[in-house]
């Protein structure tokens, strides 16, 4: 980044819209709250933008905020939103095999919102955003063992939600 | 099949790309950025000391001569804890969303994967089923009763309304788009009121009143949410501000004042979660290792407590939010400033939650959820501990 100008942060962030949008909505699982997740973002970012201009990784940092948007958001309930989405009345309304895909990443958005927080970001930037362990410690301000145990707390608590088997047991019934 | 492999292939059928245009404003962005440049995190007043007390960190103003300040007694320790799961008449998945002060009464919500998006509102008294109430909008939830079964509440989505639920009648408190949260046994009920950006904190001093807003200083930021109500009317919510969260407490004496952050720990958020024995509990999540954890804020000295180091251990937490009510296999929760597990089904792979701890610290609130190997929307199952 060369400065802390309009003019720099507009670049920066023109370029990077769309890339935050992504990772805001398969963090929610919602477009209204992605949205609303990069327009914090992004609003914090210019607060502080004559400060972290000079940043090296911003990218890593802009996520920081993001993801921290994302945390805060869970505390207002829109996990509780996703289960309201997943309720029978809307289910119903599809149909055919379309219709199974769509239940399926229903009921799995909804089964993924009632584990942990943090546990439900480490998930998804590992492996809806393919960000490596150090990578995901970096946003996250963790350790990398951390974000490897709340991958495994995270698996485990999903699997318990949906009710699957150990990936060993599924792994011998898919071959 | 190793974690990464498995991760990867149970949450591929999430991927995808938002559809539809964005709706992000750059220019008002800079407009609200350019404002909160303007303010300046709140910098600390007093130097502190610290010291040890009972295995936690105790910070006092350091202008006290004296042995220390007067801190509110902690509840006794339970020496054992019993499980009651509570009754459901037939619904098989029920989420226990809040209790009142005395731990006697209890609401819930039928799990909308299985009630749909009117789920009837379940009331319990003393352990026993009292109402199954279908509701009368989509999607409403109640997250709080007090002592004489009074429910408050609101409905998701972008333009929530807040009830009320007295003697078996939903009623609709007055503000246009609002959200009850919290009611004490007075019939005092907080929540917010406004939308999106704009949510400010109201009160309503009964059924019929209209919201009255919680006066807060200027430059607070936005309201991110109102937490807690306690039984002497104190009142917290936290606000997002440039620097992170900003926390306050609306006093019984009608004074407001901004909870600092723990003394001596580095960058990061202090989250309140509830108001219990006297003390403003809640999570601080450090930017490094090493300080996170459970504290504890005691208003009238000011005095701060860490009673928990990391993360692990949850804490009865209101309802509203969620925040704090991370689900563990082996539940933990904090009675005054002690760490105690409670008894829980270790045969079987049950996940528990604990909403709620009663201000005598004899009766826990909470549900858990059971694997069954074939149903994906495992069922909640609302439960008691009760403690001595």
């Amino acid at each position: 980044m060369d400065d802390g100008s309009d003019g720099a942060y507009l670049a920066y962030v023109h370029g990077r819209i769309p890339a935050l949008r992504r990772v805001a909505y398969l963090l929610s699982g919602d477009e209204t709250q992605a949205d609303d997740l990069v327009q914090e973002t992004i609003t914090k970012l210019y607060a502080r933008w004559p400060r972290i201009a000079a940043v090296e990784n911003i990218d890593a940092y802009v996520h920081t905020m993001m993801v921290r948007a994302f945390l805060d958001e869970k505390r207002r309930g829109w996990w509780r939103v996703r289960l309201w989405g997943a309720a029978p009345d809307r289910a119903a309304s599809s149909s055919g095999a379309t219709s199974s895909a769509t239940d399926d990443r229903t009921v799995l958005r909804a089964a993924l919102a009632k584990v942990p927080p943090r546990q439900q970001a480490v998930l998804v930037l590992r492996f809806l955003c393919d960000r490596p362990v150090a990578e995901v410690a970096e946003i996250l301000g963790c350790s990398e063992g951390t974000v490897k145990s709340q991958t495994a707390h995270g698996l485990t608590a999903l699997r318990k939600i949906l009710g699957e088997p150990s990936p060993a047991v599924r792994a011998g019934r898919r071959s | 099949m190793n974690d990464d492999e498995y991760g990867l292939t149970l949450l591929e059928p999430l991927r995808g790309e938002p559809s539809g245009p964005p709706s992000i404003d750059v220019p008002k962005a800079m407009r609200e950025g350019r404002r909160r440049r303007g303010r300046r995190w709140w910098a600390g007043g007093a130097a502190v000391l610290a010291v040890l007390a009972g295995g936690g960190l105790l910070l006092a103003p350091a202008a006290d001569k004296d042995p220390g300040p007067t801190l509110p007694p902690d509840p006794k320790v339970p020496t054992s804890c019993t499980t009651q799961r509570l009754p459901t008449g037939g619904l098989r998945s029920v989420e226990l969303t809040g209790s009142d002060s005395a731990g006697r009464w209890h609401v819930g919500l039928n799990d909308p994967v299985e009630g749909g998006v009117q789920s009837p509102v379940v009331i319990w008294h003393d352990g026993k089923l009292m109402e199954k109430a279908p509701i009368p909008v989509r999607q409403l939830t109640l997250h709080d009763i007090n002592a004489t079964g009074v429910a408050v509440g609101y409905t998701d989505g972008n333009k929530s309304r807040a009830y009320a639920y007295r003697d078996g009648v939903f009623h609709r408190l007055k503000g246009d788009i609002a959200r009850a949260i919290q009611i004490n046994d007075s019939g005092v009920i907080v929540g917010s009121l406004g939308e999106r950006d704009a949510w400010i904190p109201v009160r309503w001093r009964s059924l019929d009143a209209e919201p009255e807003p919680l006066a807060a200083p200027p430059g607070t930021g936005q309201l991110r949410a109102v937490v807690d109500l306690d039984e002497n009317g104190t009142v917290v919510a936290d606000y997002l501000d440039v620097q992170g969260v900003k926390t306050y407490l609306w006093l019984p004496d009608g004074t407001v004042r901004e909870v600092p952050k723990p003394p001596q720990t580095p960058a990061g958020e202090f989250r309140p979660v509830t108001l219990r024995f006297g003390w403003l509990y809640g999570l601080f999540d450090a930017d490094e290792p090493g300080s996170e954890g459970v504290y504890r804020y005691e208003p009238r000295s000011a005095t701060w407590q860490r009673v928990v180091e990391g993360n692990r251990a949850q804490i009865g937490t209101a309802a509203p939010t969620g925040w704090g009510r991370a689900g563990f296999g082996d539940p933990r929760i904090v009675f005054g400033s002690t760490v105690v597990d409670l008894p829980h089904d270790t045969a079987s792979s049950a996940f528990y939650y604990v909403t709620r701890v009663s201000a005598d610290a004899h009766t826990l609130s909470g549900y858990y959820t059971v694997s069954t190997g074939s149903d994906p929307t495992a069922a909640l199952i609302p439960l008691l501990w009760r403690c001595e």
